[in-house]
């Protein structure tokens, strides 16, 4: 059985990056002391203290947010029928950017949970745009929209920084990373994103009929419209949950879901589940790279890989666009 | 209206955009300013003001405008895409990296007026040839593949260039920030004195090929059997509106949606008359680019919006009205 072997050797993977993420950093510690630290919780002082205070949930909110950047790349993929899209070139992170920062400026003392509503509604409503703008005509009309409608926000974003002096919050978003998140913010995302993801693990079957295309689905009695709206409004939460935890990430959603269906192939009962343990994985390793050369924006890191992945994808699967 | 008659109010606006950006500003000229310095009768101060700050902006302005304009149009031309604008495909994230490596490596040292523009262009212009050179497949150039190729390169870069940040201070940042956000900085005579005979060289080339450019709306396999060397005349095109963007960018920082808006406008107004679709746009995107300028110098005295911004915050809604009417891409 193929998947006995795909499982195990993911866990292993999965669990070497925890181990090295939680070593490596501005100081770095031998794995023995890395076990302890999470064994004797609460220690006040030392190295377990920094170890279980400051790098823990900085390593469990890199895997969450690769975790959830990586799903709602799959399920855009196959919601809109094209190879390319994931939450950044989508426009959806811009759009939930624009929010969160819009919403911060209107009520400063918004909470955390109040701030992830603020990011999804911005979110959502690029997705609507998306979604009834385009039709989906063609996949090169749909990320040239995803493109432009990013520009238009990210000027909007900056006319916000620039009239209301929030330089820094720009940095942040533009850079990715996983610096400063609490284990607080992370027990409000946590759940919710569990809920979302059963939710399209549940909807897996549905997922698997978009692949056969829009005709095809119809034809198998699928209720079409309310599918693709739900399953993309799945993912549209799971990218601006990102976002406000992380930042911008770019081109993950995009090289993720592409390597597990390279290898196991493309049914989503099987590919959202390794998607999302890869994603964080891999997420987990870049915000280490990026913290041990002296925090390099992860997505310097991301795009080295990221990048050249993304131009083979173009040029193998790009014929069909032109 | 015949098209000639449009041209020419398109020109008369461009005009009296161009006269109320040299009065208006900090510092205020009056009409009665304006005469006396015509008639070489107006004192040191008012002189100062309007030939060393205002004059070379405006012309800076009206150039790289122009200059993003064509730039936009020739991409659309080559890639049949309505939607194609230098700034899109990645133009203006390779010109921001150029900025950041003069911040980094040169900065400190001997202060060269020209390494600045000359960095940001040639990265500018190193990033478009890259993606160029992608968008080949088996041989044939494919402007789709050239597309989301340009976009993805826009998307690495600005990831990239991040890179070295980690390490700038405050002045640092916000230099890089005033670039990207596309405040026009490169205002002066010396500028000028570089910039317009470029420009206006690669116009007259790109105007050269005027017949080429009304046919490319046919398919290869047509042009071709008409004799058109298709693969060699995008080629040209395309380096053009590469030089073209990227020198503008390397002055006026990073400008999007120029070069989308000025030559649909000019396509909606003449139609296929393309010599006065090439020259509306080339006066629509001076136009464009002056009056966002201006807007950002008043809108909000004291507070000055880059004109980048301001572009960016008229062409986003046209850009989405642009999607939803367009019907083949």
């Amino acid at each position: 059985m193929k998947h006995r072997w795909l499982v195990l050797l993911l866990s292993i993977f999965t669990f070497l990056s925890f181990i090295v993420a939680m070593m490596f950093g501005v100081a770095h510690y031998p794995p023995g002391e890395v076990v302890a630290s999470l064994f004797t919780a609460g220690a006040s002082e030392g190295a377990s203290a920094i170890l279980y205070e400051i790098r823990l949930p900085r390593v469990l909110a890199a895997f969450l947010a690769g975790l959830m950047i990586s799903i709602s790349g799959l399920v855009m993929q196959t919601v809109t029928h094209n190879d390319l899209s994931e939450p950044s070139i989508l426009g959806v992170n811009a759009g939930a950017n624009f929010a969160i920062v819009i919403s911060t400026l209107l009520v400063p003392a918004l909470s955390f949970a109040g701030m992830l509503i603020g990011g999804f509604a911005g979110g959502l409503l690029v997705g609507v745009v998306i979604l009834f703008v385009t039709r989906f005509k063609s996949p090169i009309h749909l990320i040239l929209a995803g493109a432009g409608i990013s520009l238009f926000l990210y000027a909007m974003t900056d006319f916000l920084v620039i009239t209301n002096n929030l330089g820094q919050y720009l940095a942040f978003f533009t850079s990715g990373g996983a610096a400063g998140v609490s284990l607080a913010q992370l027990g409000i995302i946590a759940p919710v994103a569990l809920i979302i993801i059963s939710v399209l693990y549940v909807l897996a079957k549905e997922l698997d009929i978009f692949l056969f295309g829009d005709e095809m689905a119809a034809s198998l009695g699928q209720n079409h419209k309310v599918y693709q709206v739900l399953t993309l409004v799945c993912a549209i939460m799971l990218a601006s949950m990102s976002v406000a935890i992380v930042g911008n990430v770019v081109f993950l959603g995009l090289l993720v879901p592409h390597i597990v269906k390279m290898i196991a192939g493309y049914m989503h009962r099987v590919t959202i589940f390794y998607t999302g343990i890869f994603g964080g994985a891999l997420f987990m390793l870049s915000d280490m790279a990026a913290r041990v050369l002296n925090e390099t924006p992860v997505n310097a890191i991301i795009a080295m890989i990221g990048l050249p992945f993304f131009i083979y994808i173009i040029r193998t699967r790009g014929r069909k666009y032109a | 209206m015949r098209n000639s008659i449009k041209l020419t109010v398109i020109s008369l606006l461009l005009l009296a955009a161009m006269v109320l950006t040299l009065i208006t500003g900090t510092y205020s000229l009056t009409p009665g300013d304006l005469w006396s310095i015509m008639m070489n009768r107006a004192d040191s101060n008012v002189n100062l003001v309007f030939f060393e700050f205002r004059m070379p902006r405006m012309l800076i302005t009206i150039l790289c405008g122009a200059a993003l304009a064509l730039s936009g149009l020739l991409l659309q031309v080559v890639s049949r895409n309505p939607l194609a604008d230098p700034g899109i495909i990645g133009v203006n994230a390779g010109s921001g990296f150029g900025v950041v490596l003069f911040l980094m490596f040169l900065s400190g040292g001997a202060n060269n007026l020209y390494a600045l523009p000359v960095m940001s262009f040639v990265s500018g212009l190193a990033t478009v040839l890259a993606v160029f050179a992608l968008s080949f497949i088996r041989g044939r150039f494919n402007s789709n593949i050239f597309i989301l190729i340009g976009i993805a390169m826009a998307m690495g870069v600005t990831g990239f260039l991040y890179v070295f940040t980690s390490s700038f201070d405050d002045r640092q940042m916000t230099m890089l920030n005033q670039y990207l956000a596309g405040n026009i900085w490169g205002d002066t005579w010396a500028f000028v004195a570089v910039i317009l005979p470029y420009i206006v060289v690669v116009s007259i080339f790109a105007w050269m090929k005027i017949n080429e450019m009304s046919m490319l709306n046919m398919n290869d396999d047509t042009l071709g059997a008409l004799g058109m060397k298709v693969n060699h005349e995008k080629v040209l095109l395309i380096i053009s509106a590469a030089m073209l963007s990227s020198a503008a960018v390397s002055v006026a920082g990073a400008i999007s949606f120029i070069g989308l808006i000025a030559p649909h406008i000019a396509r909606l107004l003449f139609k296929v008359e393309m010599k006065f679709v090439f020259l509306g746009t080339l006066a629509i995107g001076a136009l464009l680019l002056s009056l966002s300028d201006l807007l950002g110098k008043l809108v909000l005295e004291p507070l000055i919006i880059p004109a980048g911004i301001v572009v960016a915050l008229i062409g986003g809604p046209y850009f989405i009205y642009l999607l939803m009417t367009a019907r083949k891409v």
